[in-house]
């Protein structure tokens, strides 16, 4: 039988005025079990809680019910003062009937007194129940770890740090400091910010209790209370953190330029960079955004951002060093290269593609100019010989790769000259021959042998090759038979397959052509044998080709310069017959055609129109309608593709037959010239691996992290450069048409890209530092992993994005302004050196007008007060006034001025007293006056007058906003927020700093948007609160936690997958003789949710305190109790 | 308990001020913290005086009686600014349309351009009348000259259907 003891408060009126308290506690004592019942006046009071323990003494009482306000207010002093009275402390059961019935069935007194009967019956029956319970504890990591640095994280982890603890602070931007160190000066004392903050941030980086972090996130967060599990991932700087200096030397170098975050994009930094002077750590980071799209789409992977910015700076040396380490050819890949690069130029999709391949042209040309370095034959020399078949650009590529390796490389070569297609395919006008002698030099230099005369398959047999010695062979031999009409006439005198008239033409052999030309075909090459024929005595030159202009895959300007040259044109046309006299061609018949439905290459197919037949006069045809690969050299056992190419293996190139490898149009058909190259390059890697016996295929496929689409906010139209073109009139002869740019052209050109990768690697930065091995380009992502005790979440908050009240004129006038950027305009760091100017003018403003609670106050956007805004208007203000003139008009237009603080009303009344005007009226919409000055009407209601304010700058004083981050900081931590997105305290007054994750604190501007004063009190509080926790190296427990009955536990792990907490454990245990799994709880993890409890099919888990028999007692009592009323 | 002007005597009516918000969705005049942001912007502001925050604020204290049998309520041009631009959804247009909704109900003097516009509706179910365009050779076109289809008079059932809408 046990003794109870019940206890009514009246909480003053708060319960006694609505609930009827001496009528319940005289209901009490008629309870089962009750020996006493009693009401008071203020239960909590000392005399109550005296009353309690003296009763407990009196009447031996054993539970004891409290029937009060929230538990949560009261819970811990009434049961202190029952263990006062010997009486274990969870023998007590407290109710609520201030918060849950007095409050709020105010005006149902009756009726609330019954429920106030009620719940203490239920009360009375479950105190039966209940068991004593002992506190636990656990050892604690005597370690906090921080999350976010700005002032309230530097803050607190100094106050933690000075108290002993070792403290981990962690920042995501590569300094601390956060928002504090954007700021100019501070409110209400126009303190400098950088000033006060600095110190500060200099003590946290040497303290030695402090572990910074920069430019790191947390990934994930495991364990409990005084054990926190803790994953950092560490982003790359590139540069080594412990050995770098600051000196900057770096930056000097460094020719990319892009938007400051740290100046709101109102300055550019480099690409490597410091945020900002006084950083800390005083270390350098270089930002990288991934591979941009040219570098991406390039098939060779030339870094183009990399010597486009080169050329922008004017290091042109330093540009062409950068080529020649990707390709061989950047003379020859600068005139003739279809620039894949150029269609995926961001720059494209705003107004043209940077110029990439001019600027790559006039490199190589301005490097023609000056005085060669000879290129030093490699150190270290391969055994192996290789053998390279065809020397046209993959097979040199190949040869020069390979013999960059060390290998000893022989290249063979069926014509006089080497080059292949690149000199007997490609015209002279388009590419001029010294281009080709020099770059085929300069490999010759490095040490590739190049055998020309030999035709591999006539004088040597390729397996005579391999008995020769040759560890490997690349074939490399391209395409040069030209593919046949398929027409009557075709063996007439008169028609020449283009492929071996350009040959013959560039070999400088006599080609028989009439006056009268025609060619078949739409490609480049029909293009090419057009202009080519009418440099040689052609007088009248006709293109055919059997679908429209839109089809026709010949490049635009090919196309443009030959119809410009003379070249006719004629679309939707077939050759049907060839006619000829004498053996000779005299005509040839054709046939209209219409386009019917697309094909399979997704073009639309040819249809000849029946009756529609006519005859050309014509001396001279030429066809151009493709090419195959003549395949009489290649031994049997060598399989073909099923377009009749070699058949590779598509990573590594090599044929069937081991050792042997393919690559360029011998394998692709017909490609381009870059695409050769690439395949020489890749080749090169796989033969290298070959013969190192490597895996040929490992890390090969195509994996690139590309550079996400980047804003072209406030970039400036210009048009791309136009390449200089040599007059019509005197072309058709040998000599180049296109000119190449000057290099004011190129610089200007190459200053147009938009650096969407960042960092372009051009590795100038590691020329300059002088200190070894501090800038690593290869540089990866690093995990920590740290155990903590505690969690202080100080990670600040955004800037509203001012973008989304169009109507203000952001974004559009760029005399509008938010008041962050103002900051930085005054700051003597920032991008006017702290002259307030209109960005716009780069004047100072003669008026200056602020438009508060933009974003704040709006349920457009944010619902709350940004509580800040006002008294950074009002300094800014004063601001204004000081640092410009104190004659500059400032207005402050504002619905309700907010200054709370101690000493902000002062400062409002200051800024009265300067003169600045307050107008209480919001404008609905900000515009240009026809004076080109920034406008807006507002409505002043004191004086019932529409005023039009005319003004150079309007600052917006933008609200603030929860950090996009808040979401992955929630999911780690498993802490709540608030529905302003901000962090969720667990008591408004009474737990502002903690969260209901025991351990984890919260301070500063991510609980809630705060002014400095309120954001350091708050970290100074969490550290206490985190010390408080901490300081013994080890924290009690709540016994109310979830318990296994191992007996009926089956292991089946139902409540393992649904504990919230990650609190239960499957351990292997005997139990009653038997091996088996069982849950286990973990104490300090365990949150007494109670879900385990419910989930378990087997009833084996219930919770201490709640345990089922206690809270069916309360049913029955509640169910009872309502029938015997 | 009551709310007097003391210029012209009025009592303040909550009745009213109930009923104009029960005929409004999604946006909460009663929510006005006078900015003062719709007035600023009020296309009839300048010409007619029009003060958006202020007819919100009368109709919050219940002083929609003089509201109702005033003109001002007519003059909103019905730029949807202030709608837009509102920061706490109070949107004075919904308030002036309901209003205006009040008036007709009460039969108060409607302005006459209003009444034309009904008619027109009921009689060509346009809005405008259909009017001539002079070409840039300065030849008056009408619909036929321009191959226009004949405006076709609305059905009865339009006309009884639009009454209705009107609560007429």
């Amino acid at each position: 039988m046990a003794r109870i003891g019940v206890y009514v408060c009246h909480c003053g009126l708060n319960i006694a005025g609505v609930i009827d308290v001496k009528n319940v506690a005289e209901y009490a004592t008629k309870l089962p079990d009750v020996k006493v019942a009693r009401d008071s006046t203020y239960l909590c009071s000392d005399s109550g809680q005296k009353m309690i323990k003296e009763d407990i003494k009196k009447h031996k009482l054993d539970r004891v019910v409290v029937a009060s306000c929230s538990p949560r207010m009261h819970e811990e002093t009434f049961r202190k003062a029952v263990n006062e009275a010997g009486l274990n402390p969870y023998l007590l059961d407290m109710i609520n009937i201030r918060e849950q019935d007095s409050w709020c069935h105010s005006e149902e007194p009756e009726k609330a007194t019954e429920k106030a009967k009620v719940l203490i019956e239920m009360a009375v029956a479950r105190a039966t129940h209940l068991d004593a319970l002992k506190k636990g504890k656990i050892k604690a990591a005597k370690s906090v770890l921080v999350i976010g640095g700005g002032i309230a994280g530097i803050q607190a982890s100094l106050d933690l740090a000075n108290a002993g603890f070792k403290v981990h602070l962690i920042e995501k931007s590569p300094s601390i400091g956060g928002r504090m160190a954007q700021l100019d000066k501070t409110f209400p004392t126009l303190d400098c910010s950088a000033c006060i903050l600095t110190p500060k941030m200099a003590e946290a980086g040497r303290h030695p209790n402090i572990e910074l972090l920069t430019y790191a996130e947390v990934e994930n967060v495991n364990g409990f209370v005084g054990n926190y599990d803790v994953t950092i991932r560490k982003k790359p700087r590139y540069i080594d953190e412990e050995k770098c200096t600051g000196c900057g030397e770096c930056e000097n170098a460094c020719p990319i330029s892009m938007p400051s975050e740290f100046d709101l994009g109102l300055k550019m930094r480099k690409a490597v960079y410091r945020p900002f002077p006084q950083a800390v750590p005083n270390v350098f980071t270089i930002d990288k955004r991934g591979i941009p799209p040219c570098r991406a789409t390039c098939p060779a992977g030339v870094n183009v951002q990399g010597y486009i910015s080169l050329v922008s700076q004017g290091k042109f040396k330093e540009a062409y060093e950068l080529l020649r380490k990707f390709i061989p050819f950047p003379s020859i890949c600068g005139r003739v290269c279809f620039h894949p690069c150029e269609n995926e130029c961001e720059r494209g999709k705003f107004d043209d593609p940077v110029a990439i391949n001019a600027i790559k042209r006039f490199v190589a040309d301005y490097i023609s100019t000056q005085e060669k370095e000879k290129p030093k034959p490699p150190l270290k020399r391969n055994a192996e010989k290789i053998a390279v078949i065809g020397s046209g650009p993959a097979g040199l590529t190949a040869a020069y790769e390979l013999t960059k390796m060390g290998y000893p490389v022989t290249v063979f070569e069926s014509l006089p000259k080497a080059g292949g297609m690149l000199r007997v395919g490609i015209p002279k006008y388009r590419l001029p021959r010294n281009a080709v002698d020099e770059e085929i030099q300069m490999i010759e230099n490095s040490g590739v042998e190049i055998r020309t005369n030999i035709t591999v398959g006539k004088d040597v047999t390729l397996e005579e090759l391999l008995q020769q010695g040759y560890a490997a062979i690349f074939i490399a031999v391209g395409v040069h038979k030209c593919r046949k009409l398929g027409i009557e006439g075709e063996k007439l005198r008169g028609v020449i397959p283009s492929l071996e008239f350009l040959r013959k033409v560039n070999m400088g052999k006599k080609v028989e052509i009439g006056p009268k030309v025609a060619v078949i075909g739409g490609g480049d090459t029909a293009i090419d044998a057009a202009r080519t024929a009418l440099r040689h005595n052609a007088k009248e030159v006709l293109l055919l080709y059997r679908r429209s202009r839109e089809e026709m895959p010949a490049y635009a300007s090919g196309k443009e310069e030959a119809e410009k040259e003379g070249v006719r044109l004629h679309f939707l046309v077939s050759p049907k017959k060839i006619i000829g006299r004498d053996g000779r061609v005299v005509s040839l018949e054709c046939v209209k055609m219409k386009l019917g439905e697309p094909d399979e290459t997704g073009r639309r197919r040819p249809i000849p129109i029946e009756g529609s037949e006519f005859i050309i006069e014509v001396d001279t045809v030429i066809p151009a309608i493709g090419q195959s690969l003549d395949t009489t050299f290649l031994p049997k056992n060598v399989k073909l593709s099923q377009y009749v190419t070699i058949g590779v293996d598509q990573v590594t190139l090599q044929t069937n037959l081991p050792g042997i490898f393919a690559g360029g149009d011998a394998v692709k058909g017909k490609a381009t010239v870059i695409d050769a190259i690439a395949d020489g390059k890749r080749a090169a890697v796989s033969i290298d691996r070959y013969l190192k016996g490597k895996d040929m295929w490992a890390g090969r496929e195509k994996k690139v992290s590309k550079a996400e689409e980047i804003p072209k906010v406030g970039i400036e139209k210009k048009p791309r450069q136009k390449m200089p073109l040599l007059p019509l009139d005197q072309r058709l002869n040998d000599k180049e048409v296109e000119l190449g740019f000057t290099e004011e052209m190129a610089r200007e050109e190459a200053n147009r890209c938009l650096a969407c990768g960042g960092c372009s690697e051009c590795l100038e930065c590691e020329k300059v530092c002088e200190l070894a091995e501090v800038i690593n380009h290869e540089q990866k992502v690093e995990e920590i992993t740290i155990k903590v005790g505690s969690i202080i979440v100080t990670a600040g908050c955004e800037v509203f994005d001012a973008f989304l009240t169009p109507e203000l004129g952001y974004g559009h006038y760029t005399n509008v302004i938010t008041n962050l950027e103002f900051e930085r305009l005054s700051n003597a760091a920032g991008p006017t050196k702290g002259k307030i100017l209109c960005p716009a003018t780069g004047k100072p403003p003669k008026s200056v007008a602020f438009i508060q609670c933009v974003g704040s106050r709006d349920k457009r956007f944010c619902r709350y007060c940004c509580r800040v805004g006002c008294m950074v208007t009002l300094k800014q203000a004063i601001l204004v006034k000081e640092k410009v003139a104190h004659d500059v008009d400032v207005y402050i237009c504002y619905n309700d001025m907010r200054a709370f603080g101690k000493a902000y009303e002062e400062f409002y009344d200051r800024a009265r007293q300067m003169g600045i005007k307050f107008v209480n009226g919001l404008p609905s919409e900000v515009k240009v006056s026809l004076n080109d000055s920034l406008c807006f009407d507002v409505y002043e209601p004191n004086t019932n007058k529409l005023l039009e304010i005319q003004t150079d700058l309007v600052v917006l004083a933008s609200g603030l906003v929860p950090s996009p981050d808040f979401a992955k900081l929630q999911r780690i931590l498993r802490i709540p927020r608030s529905p302003d997105g901000f962090f969720l305290e667990t008591h408004p007054k009474l737990q502002p700093l903690e969260t209901p994750t025991r351990g984890i604190f919260l301070a500063g501007a991510c609980q809630s948007p705060k002014d400095i004063p309120d954001t350091i009190s708050q970290a100074s509080g969490a550290a206490m609160k985190a010390a408080e926790l901490l300081a013994t190296g080890e924290v009690g427990i709540e016994p109310l936690i979830a318990m296994v009955e191992e007996d009926f536990c089956s292991g089946c792990r139902i409540c393992e997958s649904v504990c919230p907490y990650q609190a239960i454990e499957m351990k292997a245990k005997t139990v009653k003789g038997e091996k088996k799994n069982v849950a286990e709880i973990i104490a300090a993890a365990c949150q007494g949710c109670g879900i385990c409890s419910v989930a378990c099919p087997a009833r084996a888990i219930d919770m201490q305190h709640y345990k089922q028999e206690q809270i069916l007692a309360q049913i029955k009592a509640a169910v009872q109790g309502g029938k015997r009323r | 308990m009551s709310l007097t002007d003391l210029m012209t005597m009025a009592k303040s009516n909550k009745m009213l001020q109930r009923q104009i918000l029960s005929q409004l969705w999604e946006v909460h005049p009663d929510e006005c913290f006078q900015c003062m942001r719709c007035t600023s912007g009020c296309t009839s502001l300048k010409l007619l005086e029009l003060k958006p925050h202020e007819i919100v604020l009368l109709t919050n204290s219940g002083f929609v009686e003089e509201l109702v049998s005033s003109d001002i309520i007519w003059t909103c041009a019905s730029c949807l600014k202030c709608r837009e631009r509102c920061p706490q959804k109070a949107s004075p247009y919904n308030t002036i349309m309901a209003l205006r909704n009040l008036a007709v109900e009460r039969e108060a003097k409607v302005p006459e351009v209003y009444m034309k516009v009904v008619a027109q509706i009921l009689e060509t179910g346009l809005m405008q009348q259909v009017k001539m365009v002079t070409s840039r050779e300065m030849q008056p076109l009408n619909r036929k000259k321009l191959g226009l289809p004949k405006i076709q008079c609305p059905d009865d059932k339009f006309k009884s259907s639009f009454m209705k809408a009107l609560g007429g």
